[in-house]
């Protein structure tokens, strides 16, 4: 595939997903090992990404536990065979990869799974021995996935999604200028880590008719005096 | 694929990357030994890591990794305008260490850094060598060690307070302070008290350490560990910062104060500072947003100059002080 075509394809499927907080990225891959310690099929967690061309480094946070072998990865432009490569593992894809995540997710939601497929001094596996390489590896790659998605549905939230919901109404309601709607939320997100509690009710605001900016300002300044009470 | 539990990302510590040339120095073999079980990864430049955008510093909180990394220029910086001087001319730091093992809710080092994991300079000695000729040019010096992370706390993997008491105790013209809120001066109390070194500790009321100072010894567990450096002949600062306002902060704070003052030999305390929770306006914007297990952040503050403060800032710091003058004469307490 190679690291651009990877780059491109990681861009476009993160591009046109709609809700990205609560999104992870994992490449799944094969690579070459350096070290025959590494068997064929052998599926390795990789914690550390180096551009052999601009011998760039990258690092997804790993926080999770896991059971696989750790390494460091190399993805080179072209097939590598006999040199010395810096790191243990090599592939064709994973700068581009998570390059091209960095931009949409933070590291700790990117990662990176390679089965190890051949060794640099070794001859490539054919196709079926490959595709029995990457079956035998996916409970390894299914904890992963389970472990990223456990963190991400865990993730500590202060207004929940209903909230939002609520909190949108009133600013399309009150029709609230983007900087007004912004600060609604500032303000309903401050109030219930400050008080411990839920949202006030603002019910009242549904029966509201705003016919003027004045109005506008003056049903924000009362939002304001709600939300900043102590 | 055996001894799987030593690739565990879920332990405090499971990762140590360590700049190439970090290798070079003892203190990186003393911690690659600490913690054999860890996961070793050679990087480039430490910034590589720390500096990578998009962390959630407060995730990375609870899985926190080392860094080790060799320091290049510049080893010491003038001392910020925020922090108090304490009368001292030449006033700068040193940060051997950045981050902390401990996570209290108000630190600004969330909102400064991209990064929660640990970087330990192995280039102690260069910190060293840029103290001493900061020393010859100006005659003496005002050097605090312990800013940008709480060095003691660190002691029992990282002998840094150690090495720089050892380092003051030749050099009369500096006046050190090393800032902590840990329970761990056994770990340096073999050494002879140095006349030159401050060990300040800071102190809140237990109300403060439960809710907003996780990891922290207890203010019993931090007293205890003060009295003994003080039996030792220890220079002991009281550092009562932040003022944090929570509800009845008046009573909590008059009898914090209290109890400090009666169960410690005020008369043998160097000096107390004050001071009331404020910070950089970008920093408090950055953790309000981040930040969701606090209300620190989400009490409406005035800025000034572009720094948060509460708006009853001098009603904290006057009563805070009236009450340290029962206890102590005004020229050792800095508000």
């Amino acid at each position: 595939m190679g690291k651009i075509c990877s780059s491109i394809a990681t861009t476009y499927m993160l591009s046109n997903i709609g809700d990205i907080d609560h999104c992870a990225v994992i490449n799944v891959g094969l690579c070459g090992a350096q070290d025959r310690k590494h068997s064929l099929g052998m599926p390795i967690l990789i914690n550390k990404i180096v551009d052999a061309d601009t011998s760039y480094e990258y690092f997804p946070d790993i926080f999770f536990s896991h059971d696989m072998v750790e390494g460091g990865l190399e993805t080179h432009g072209s097939q590598v065979s006999g040199i010395y490569i810096g790191e243990e593992f090599v592939d064709m894809e994973a700068s581009g990869f998570f390059e091209a995540a960095s931009t949409f997710l933070p590291p700790h939601r990117i990662s990176c799974i390679k089965v190890v497929s051949d060794h640099i001094d070794g001859c490539i596996p054919k196709k079926n021995e490959l595709m029995n390489m990457i079956d035998m590896s996916i409970p390894h790659i299914d904890n992963v996935c389970k472990a990223m998605r456990y963190n991400i549905e865990n993730a500590v939230t202060v207004l929940d999604a209903n909230e939002k919901i609520y909190l949108e109404r009133i600013a399309k309601r009150l029709r609230f200028t983007v900087s007004q709607t912004y600060e609604l939320y500032d303000m309903a997100f401050k109030y219930k880590l400050r008080t411990g509690k839920g949202l006030p009710s603002l019910e009242y605001i549904f029966d509201i008719q705003i016919e003027s900016k004045e109005e506008v300002k003056r049903e924000f300044e009362k939002l304001k005096e709600i939300f900043w009470s102590k | 694929m055996k001894n799987s539990k030593k690739y565990s990302g879920a332990n405090r510590f499971s990762h140590i990357y360590v700049e190439d040339r970090a290798l070079e120095y003892d203190v990186a073999d003393i911690l690659l030994n600490r913690f054999k079980y860890a996961r070793i990864i050679p990087i480039k430049h430490y910034k590589n890591v720390f500096n990578r955008p998009r962390q959630n510093f407060w995730l990375q909180k609870n899985y926190q990794n080392i860094i080790l990394a060799v320091k290049d220029e510049p080893f010491l910086y003038e001392g910020p305008e925020i922090c108090e001087n304490f009368g001292n001319r030449h006033f700068y730091y040193a940060s051997a260490v950045l981050n902390c093992i401990y996570d209290c809710h108000y630190c600004y080092l969330q909102g400064m850094y991209q990064s929660a994991n640990i970087v330990i300079f192995v280039n102690i000695e260069d910190f060293f060598k840029a103290v001493d000729r900061k020393l010859s040019l100006l005659g003496s010096m005002y050097l605090c060690t312990s800013y940008d992370t709480d060095l003691l706390a660190l002691e029992g993997i990282l002998p840094y307070s150690r090495k720089w008491i050892e380092f003051a105790s030749s050099r009369e013209e500096l006046i050190m302070e090393i800032r902590t809120k840990s329970a761990n001066y056994g770990k340096i109390s073999d050494l002879a008290p140095c006349p030159n070194v401050i060990l300040a500790w800071t102190l809140s009321p237990d109300e403060i350490i439960q809710k907003y100072e996780k990891g922290t010894p207890s203010l019993d567990a931090r007293i205890d560990a003060i009295c003994k450096a003080i039996d030792d002949g220890w220079n002991v600062r009281l550092s009562l910062e932040p003022l944090i306002e929570i509800n009845g902060w008046e009573s909590i704070y008059k009898d914090f104060i209290d109890k400090v003052c009666t169960t410690l030999p005020m008369d043998k305390i160097y000096d107390v500072n004050v001071g009331v929770f404020r910070m950089n306006r970008e920093y408090f914007k950055k953790i309000g947003k981040n930040r969701f297990d606090t209300d620190i952040f989400s009490h409406q503050m005035d800025v000034d100059d572009g720094v948060v403060y509460y708006k009853n800032e001098n009603d904290m710091e006057v009563a805070v002080a009236k009450e340290l003058f029962k206890y102590l004469p005004s020229k050792k307490i800095y508000v």
